[in-house]
């Protein structure tokens, strides 16, 4: 596969844009060419020894999601990256809650144990009462959460 | 007890005797003890411990590994925690956890993995190196590389460089690196104890077949490693051609074999089917069924 260097202008960032500017600071940004659009990390001391190598890589770096189309769809590790600098998009869920959503499920009003001041139909970053983050989802009007992505594709893929 | 073909069985007694071969069969026919590796990138030892101690996980440290434990008992599936989805922990065969241990890298070294999928010694290594520094991944099969892919974001790894393509041509990357893992494609005769099929698949042709492989790789690895690094040599089975046989080789070569600092494991063989190797092999260690409680294991540090 081939990629090439881009700078973040080339990726058309949601509302967690902010945030992901700050994470890509540490980064060069690479693009694969082809097909799929998907969107790598560089670290900047990975970068010379990238600059060295024969470039029929396969991946390198830390996986941070895909354009498609306007869309820049974030991986489900990249969430993790965003969160400490998020102080406003935070949903805490129960136990319940979170065994829910890691099946890829939805979560209830009635699961969320805490959350900061949310408007209706916005992404959320889905957080354990340990602040693991689990995944990402929508607040619905419902208070509810619509499940994005969430970690428990680890399993599921594997089915 | 473990089904192995008669060509393994002859062999086995050849190698230890009728009794060293009866207990080695019985030992290959129990289940393997689950082992776990914490992801210090992400928790501490002592924190997962903690989390994974309160969800009912009764844990036995790895002596050879600070990072490793064995589940003795657990009331959920080891792959189906948060813990794990969340990349705290690998789950690795306790023999594994060995070579990036031994390798030690250190934060801003070039290392090589040969055959990196799916991923247990890349991670570690990336973990001992703080996710500094670049650690190139290579392995041929497009399967495999997937599952080394879905590992790597798992576990937050992100100073890897992943390559689909046979590592026998690793010149190709032009780089010449500090420390290489060669965790080497083999007949897997130790895995029977994990995998009972696999000892039905003992043949001598793939014997021949793996040892031809494992030599070449270690022919690439002294062209690409820098002078002074160091390289280590692991597979999990038991045919001296695929191990100790290969050292010699190596040693021809140019490679000298290293102490390891490993504690523990047994002597190589010293004159496997007759053939009288160089004293230096005995350096090499391995790990039994019958001796140690794990799965078949050969492990070796070598220096060019």
């Amino acid at each position: 596969m081939k990629y090439e260097k881009i700078s973040v202008e080339r990726i058309p960032l949601d509302e967690f844009g902010e945030e992901m500017r700050k994470v890509f600071e540490k980064y060069s940004l690479l693009l694969q060419v082809g097909k799929r659009k998907e969107v790598f990390l560089l670290p900047k001391n990975l970068q010379k020894v990238y600059d060295k190598l024969e470039k029929k890589i396969y991946m390198a770096g830390f996986y941070a999601g895909e354009i498609k189309g306007s869309d820049f769809r974030i991986s489900v590790e990249l969430g993790e990256k965003i969160v400490p600098h998020n102080k406003d998009r935070r949903v805490w869920v129960n136990e319940r809650g979170e065994q829910k959503f890691l099946y890829g499920r939805n979560i209830k009003r009635r699961f969320i144990t805490r959350q900061d001041d949310i408007p209706k139909n916005a992404k959320v970053l889905v957080l354990n009462e340990k602040n693991d983050y689990l995944g990402l989802g929508i607040m619905r009007r419902s208070g509810d959460i619509k499940n994005v992505l969430d970690k428990g594709w680890y399993l599921r893929r594997k089915e | 007890m473990a089904k192995f073909t008669a060509f393994a069985k002859k062999r086995y007694n050849q190698l230890l005797g009728r009794l060293g071969t009866k207990k080695l069969l019985e030992a290959s026919g129990k289940e393997l003890r689950k082992s776990i590796r914490v992801n210090t990138l992400k928790i501490s030892v002592k924190e997962l411990k903690k989390r994974l101690e309160r969800k009912g996980f009764e844990l036995e440290p790895v002596p050879w590994c600070k990072r490793g434990f064995w589940v003795e008992e657990s009331k959920y599936s080891v792959g189906a925690t948060t813990e794990y989805l969340a990349g705290y922990y690998f789950i690795q065969t306790s023999t594994s956890m060995i070579p990036a241990q031994e390798l030690n890298p250190k934060p801003g070294e070039v290392v090589l993995e040969m055959a990196a999928a799916p991923g247990g010694k890349l991670t570690h290594a990336s973990d001992l190196m703080k996710n500094k520094g670049a650690i190139i991944g290579m392995d041929i099969d497009s399967w495999r590389i997937r599952k080394l892919r879905s590992n790597v974001q798992r576990m937050g790894v992100e100073n890897e460089v992943l390559y689909r393509m046979d590592a026998a041509y690793a010149e190709e990357t032009g780089i010449k690196y500090d420390k290489i893992l060669l965790d080497a494609p083999c007949s897997g005769e130790g895995l029977v104890i994990k995998k009972p099929s696999q000892g039905e698949r003992i043949t001598q042709r793939r014997i021949v077949q793996n040892s031809r492989i494992q030599k070449k790789l270690v022919e690439t690895a002294y062209k690409v490693l820098k002078k002074g690094g160091t390289m280590v040599y692991s597979t999990c089975t038991y045919a001296p051609e695929e191990n100790e046989l290969v050292l010699q080789r190596a040693i021809n070569q140019g490679f000298k074999i290293e102490k390891l600092d490993l504690k523990h494991g047994s002597p190589p063989f010293e004159n496997p089917f007759g053939v009288q190797l160089p004293s230096e092999v005995s350096k090499a260690r391995r790990f039994w069924p019958h001796e140690h409680g794990t799965e078949g294991f050969f492990v070796a540090k070598l220096r060019k």
